[in-house]
């Protein structure tokens, strides 16, 4: 019996050693792939994260626009950053600035279907009134009656998106937004089969077959936490302009990973998300920067972690202390050496209605908060919110709850604060670093005293900045109201002078500066590598981020 | 003069010798001095080389961790931005980091948190697995079933699963850490003791003894604990190393301790994101930690050579 | 029949863990703090709308019962955060990975681990020794996340002999298999060349040498098969450490297996799927050690048996 048995466990350990051994058979690429995918016409790019799902309501990070990009066209493109037709051929806006009207080409889905205006109307429909995502219904809200159809105060059929007929859609506002063409052009308005919704209900988008697309390549196979294929899609209506034939985005979450793999020429183009990396490239000529447009705050709540911590949260010489010890330059050049210190609330590199950049004409820089620190100033405004509150000294004052996301470069950098805080004000907070989900949780619900947060811009216009200090939305998660900030933007925008809209929107970020409990860090600049032989790869700050469907090899 | 033998070898010389009578209280007694079973195990570990050298190196991060911080002059959380991303220097002996916080001062304060949580946790595991393995092996029927039911139970949750899942319940900090680390691991050790009773229970000196009328009280103190000491403090050894493993892991994926401490494991993960930009960020807390394992495994092999009974002379 | 007694008992006692290791993991999850739907521009009355639509507005112990009759089916649910794919569906794409990188380290490990182990038991105090204690003290004290990114770097990026990351030929296990494999190696090399020396020493083989047998039948017939003993008993923890393992290993060379999987899910809260691959994770371990019991029993009569 004991032979048997250990003649068995020495067959059963030679077993998994052939099993061992044999290869899988998977997509089969070998591993010298990369010279025999460039003259294949195979691009290969690696994401940090995975592309949440095909359905454009349910994320709309940067990897994810990538990805729908391929697969799906809306009424406009963005191409390095210019507005260029799309499923429109053209389209008309009228003198008021209130209606838009698209006239749409002759355009398939990838199964044969026509595309037409009625799927876009069913799209935003579907957006505004779903059950199982919502979390980007907020973006659609300039269309006429939006926010209502989503609160379920108005019915679906007052949304101001009409079918005039089969290839003519026209879409009304609820004010003359400047923006709209970026926003027409954004991943958040493409169209989908609503008819196939039914069928697959919340699966819609999240597999190959369960996903329909209209754009330049077909999603052709996605195995989860792994790889997306795409193929060229041969019945597009610009097929001919589309040079490579297959497009694989691969997953890679370690940043070490994915330099690997450009370094030894895996994949072609490689986005640095970590600050970190830049130094090993920055002197490569196939380096540059792209401009993100995201901005990074710290906000005090003024409903605090308790009765006392909200007083003094509240109180703006307490704001203006933690703001005036923090050095932005010199922590900026040490952490960050690639985003810039910031002091304003609206990114200057975002367009002004005059055709120009927002810094053109507007600046704060360095008038409300400074871009050094100064110590001596944020002793004097700490005293004087001592003094304002009855404390004899800022020991007195109980700990803060700081919360922060999870993430070295975020523990280090609120390390700095929690340390410069602490020596030069002698204030104590708590650092609380939580995962993405803990964190928004509690800024929603729980209470908190300091945190910090980001926020960057959905479409190219100074409002993106601004809407989410409106304290009616569920945005503004500190509690500060500001009755005369929200009739200011609301006026703004029904601006018919450009100029004066824009003077007024200026008028509204020293309101901010001034009253609401926020306190501007960084602006922060995107960096990408892209390999020589990879041509026209189209980089965007609104659309999708990065756009590989004109990409080629040399 | 001496005397010789035939073969040259010097022989004692009778003359030395002198009767003494007769002692019949001495006539049992063997020749040598006695050797308590402790002093026989320190004897044989301090003959084993790679032991001695890990206890060296041991002594010498602890006493680093503690010394270290004091020696540079810099508070390991004191940030400078101006003196940031310095490289080694006669000011920062291991550089700065990108705050301007000095390497030095935060590699040993790192250390101190590593060594803590490796030893308070596999003290507290040792603890617990002991009282609850005794407990299991000397009232033995249906106690002993149910608690090692548990035990067999607990042990199918895949131990770092265990852990994430109940610091994402607790949150991070060091107390959390020490709690979960704590709570997975003394299962082992309640296991090995409970075996070990068991044993010992029909061990013949044991029977002999308790036979002989000795109390459970005189049993346990007699020849249990010195019998099973052995095995738990080599057992406790190499949780150490365990349970540093684990802090450095559970920094990894981002469920650590809270700022502004840190640990080697948090200096490691930090260093990674570096390693192309600054690698000894990386390089040193490697180093450490891996020296420390290092030693740890190795007075954990000696210790269980010196104090196996079996190998006594 | 009473090993079919033993393995039949064995099995019960099994299931009822698995109920239990469901239970545990469903309300522990419960537990957390923080909430799946949250994003920075979500407005609280959709997420109420989420909420219910998940049914996650229900009492907790509802919840559970409903949770319990669908596992009953095998059915795990859906994930939270990759949007309507199932956790079923993600278990079976994702562990065949897994199960092959796991299977690779252990065959690399134990054949390798005892042939080291072997050699150094005869070589005693020779080079082959050392070069083993090196390779065992190596595999032990460095954590296998740094081992990972080193071979990476080492053999991808500096010498350019396997690819650096991703899971699609044989080429590409090597480096993986290796790094999840060198820890359990070094400790497998290391029990078995402490139990040969024992088992060299003893009297049995002593005769068998005596009686002139060969010295191969005398490793592979006598020493080995007493030497293999404490190994197997290590096979049902070391499975455990390899799945654990896979977390790290998994991340550095982008496999998409079920390790990477699990840390996601727990960073974001993902609670469907926490619990699935926790139960799956457990459940996988459970039978690992009902399977190392039985082989064990099988081997060893005096233990097992008789209960």
């Amino acid at each position: 019996m004991k032979k048997i048995v250990s003649a068995m466990l020495a067959v059963a350990m030679s077993l998994t050693l052939l099993a061992g051994c044999g290869t899988k058979t998977t997509s089969g690429s070998s591993a010298a792939g990369s010279s025999a995918d460039a003259s294949g016409n195979t691009l290969k790019v690696a994401l940090k994260t995975e592309p949440i799902s095909m359905d454009p309501h349910v994320g709309n990070d940067s990897n994810t626009s990538t990805a729908l990009s391929l697969a799906l066209e809306g009424l406009l493109n963005v191409v390095n950053g210019e507005v260029q037709p799309g499923m429109a051929e053209k389209y008309e806006v009228s003198d008021d600035g209130l209606v838009y009207t698209f006239h749409l080409r002759d355009a398939k889905w990838q199964d044969g279907k026509a595309v037409t205006a009625q799927d876009f109307v069913d799209t935003y429909v579907r957006m505004l009134t779903r059950q199982d995502a919502m979390d980007l219904a907020y973006l659609i809200f300039p269309i006429k009656n939006a926010a209502a159809v989503n609160e379920g105060t108005k019915d679906a059929a007052e949304l101001g998106c009409r079918a005039v007929d089969e290839k003519t859609l026209e879409i009304t506002l609820e004010a003359a937004y400047p923006f709209m063409v970026t926003l027409f052009a954004s991943s958040a308005m493409l169209p989908m089969r609503c008819d196939l919704v039914e069928k697959f209900g919340t699966a819609y988008g999240s597999e190959a077959d369960k996903f329909v697309g209209n754009g330049p390549y077909i999603l052709k196979k996605w195995s989860h936490s792994d790889r997306m294929e795409f193929e060229k899609n041969p019945d597009y209506w610009n097929a001919q302009a589309i040079k490579l034939e297959k497009i694989t985005l691969l997953l890679v979450s370690d940043d070490n990973t994915m330099k690997n793999m450009y370094d030894t020429g895996e994949i072609y183009f490689m986005d640095l998300t970590d600050p970190a990396m830049v130094p090993s490239y920055e002197k490569d000529p196939n380096f540059s920067y792209y401009v993100s447009g995201g901005v990074t705050f710290i906000v005090l709540s003024h409903k605090g972690s308790s009765a006392e911590t909200a007083k003094i949260t509240s109180n703006r010489n307490f704001l203006m202390a933690l703001s005036s010890s923090i050095d932005r330059e010199a922590l900026v050049k040490a952490m960050f050496p690639t985003y810039q210190p910031f002091t304003g609330v609206i990114n200057p590199g975002i367009a002004d209605g005059m055709g120009g950049k927002w810094g053109d004409n507007y600046d704060v820089t360095d008038q409300y908060h400074k871009l050094k620190a100064d110590p001596e100033a944020a002793k004097k405004y700490i005293a004087a919110a001592c003094k304002e509150l009855g404390y004899a000294s800022p020991a007195d004052m109980p700990a803060f709850d700081f919360f922060t996301t999870s993430g070295e470069q975020q523990r280090t950098l609120c390390e700095y604060f929690q340390n410069t805080w602490l020596e030069t004000l002698g204030i104590k907070a708590n650092l609380r670093q939580l995962e993405f989900a803990q964190y928004y949780e509690n800024l929603y619900g729980a209470p908190y005293d300091i945190a910090r947060t980001g926020w960057g811009p959905d479409y190219d216009d100074p409002f993106t900045y601004l809407d989410m200090w409106d304290s009616r939305g569920g945005w503004n998660k500190t509690g500060w109201v500001g009755e005369n900030y929200y009739t200011l933007i609301t006026k703004a925008n029904q601006q018919k002078d450009p100029k004066a809209r824009d003077d007024m929107f200026f008028e509204a970020e020293k309101i901010l500066l001034t009253e609401a409990p926020i306190i501007p860090l960084y602006m922060s600049r995107g960096a990408c590598v892209v390999n020589p032989a990879l041509k026209n790869v189209s980089i965007n700050t609104f659309g999708a981020r990065f756009d590989f469907r004109y990409a080629s090899f040399s | 003069m001496e005397l010789m033998d035939l073969n040259g070898s010097a022989v004692a010389d009778p003359n030395a010798f002198a009767f003494v009578g007769e002692q019949p209280d001495q006539a049992d007694r063997l020749g040598g001095p006695g050797q308590t079973y402790l002093q026989d195990a320190m004897r044989r570990f301090r003959e084993n080389k790679a032991a001695v050298a890990g206890v060296i190196i041991l002594c010498f991060f602890v006493v680093m961790s503690f010394l270290g911080p004091v020696l540079s002059g810099y508070q390991y959380n004191t940030s400078n931005l101006l003196a940031a991303n310095q490289g080694v220097s006669a000011q920062h002996w291991f550089g700065t980091d990108d705050l301007g916080r000095d390497i030095w001062a935060r590699v040993w304060k790192g250390g101190q948190m590593s060594i803590l949580i490796g030893v308070v946790a596999a003290l507290l595991q040792g603890v617990i697995g002991v009282l609850i393995g005794s407990i299991a092996g000397f009232v033995g029927g249906r106690v002993d079933n149910i608690i090692m039911r548990i035990v067999e139970f607990l042990m199918a949750f895949p131990y770092l699963v265990w852990v994430m899942l109940l610091m994402m319940v607790t949150g991070s900090g060091v107390f959390p850490m020490i709690l979960a680390l704590t709570l997975t691991g003394w299962l082992s050790m309640a296991r090995l003791v409970r075996g070990q009773i068991l044993s010992l229970k029909h061990e013949d000196y044991v029977v002999a003894a308790s036979s002989m009328g000795g109390g459970s009280r005189r049993i346990i103190l007699k020849h249990m604990i010195p019998n099973m000491m052995g095995i738990i403090i080599v057992n406790m050894t190499f949780a150490i190393p365990g349970a540093i493993f684990s802090e450095a892991f559970l920094s990894f994926i981002g469920i650590g301790i809270s700022s502004p401490q840190t640990s080697w494991g948090l200096l490691v993960n930090m260093g990674m994101k570096q390693i192309y930009a600054y690698p000894t960020r990386l390089l040193i807390p490697c180093v450490c930690i891996s020296l420390t394992m290092l030693s740890l495994q190795l007075i954990g092999d000696g210790l269980r050579d010196a104090l196996d009974p079996k190998l006594r002379r | 029949m009473k090993l079919l007694k033993f393995i039949l008992k064995r099995v019960v006692v099994s299931v009822i863990m698995i109920f239990c290791l469901v239970t545990i993991s469903f309300f522990l999850v419960k537990l957390i703090p923080g909430s799946p739907f949250t994003s920075e521009k979500m407005q609280a009355g959709n997420k109420a709308a989420i909420y219910a639509y998940y049914g996650l507005d229900k009492p907790v112990y509802e919840q559970y019962f409903t949770y319990m009759k669908n596992l009953l089916h095998g059915d795990l649910g859906t994930s939270y955060k990759i949007r309507g794919v199932t956790v079923n569906e993600i278990i079976r794409t994702a562990f065949p990975y897994s199960l092959d990188l796991g299977m690779r380290a252990v065959a690399f490990a134990l054949t390798m681990g005892l042939l080291l182990g072997i050699v150094a038991a005869y070589q005693r105090g020779k080079a082959m020794d050392t070069f083993t204690m090196i390779v065992a003290i190596i595999g032990t004290s460095v954590p296998s996340f740094i081992m990972g990114f080193f071979v990476q770097y080492l053999f991808a990026v500096k010498l350019k002999w396997f690819p650096p990351a991703e899971y699609t030929s044989f080429a590409h296990t090597v480096l993986p298999t290796f790094a999840l494999g060198l820890g359990m190696l070094a400790t497998i090399a290391k029990y078995t060349r402490t139990s040969m020396l024992e088992v060299i020493s003893s009297d049995y083989v002593k005769t068998a040498d005596a009686k002139g047998l060969s010295k191969f039948r005398i490793i592979v017939g006598h020493q080995l098969r007493n030497a293999l003993m404490p190994i197997i008993t290590l096979l049902g923890p070391m499975i455990a450490s390899v799945i654990t393992g896979t977390f790290v290993v998994e991340n550095v060379f982008a496999i998409p297996g079920l390790g990477r999987h699990y840390v996601t899910s727990v960073q974001g809260l993902d609670y469907t799927l926490i619990t699935g691959l926790t139960i799956f994770f457990a459940a996988f371990l459970v039978l690992m050690n009902l399977l190392v019991d039985i082989v064990y029993a099988l081997i060893d009569p005096r233990i097992g048996l008789v209960e």
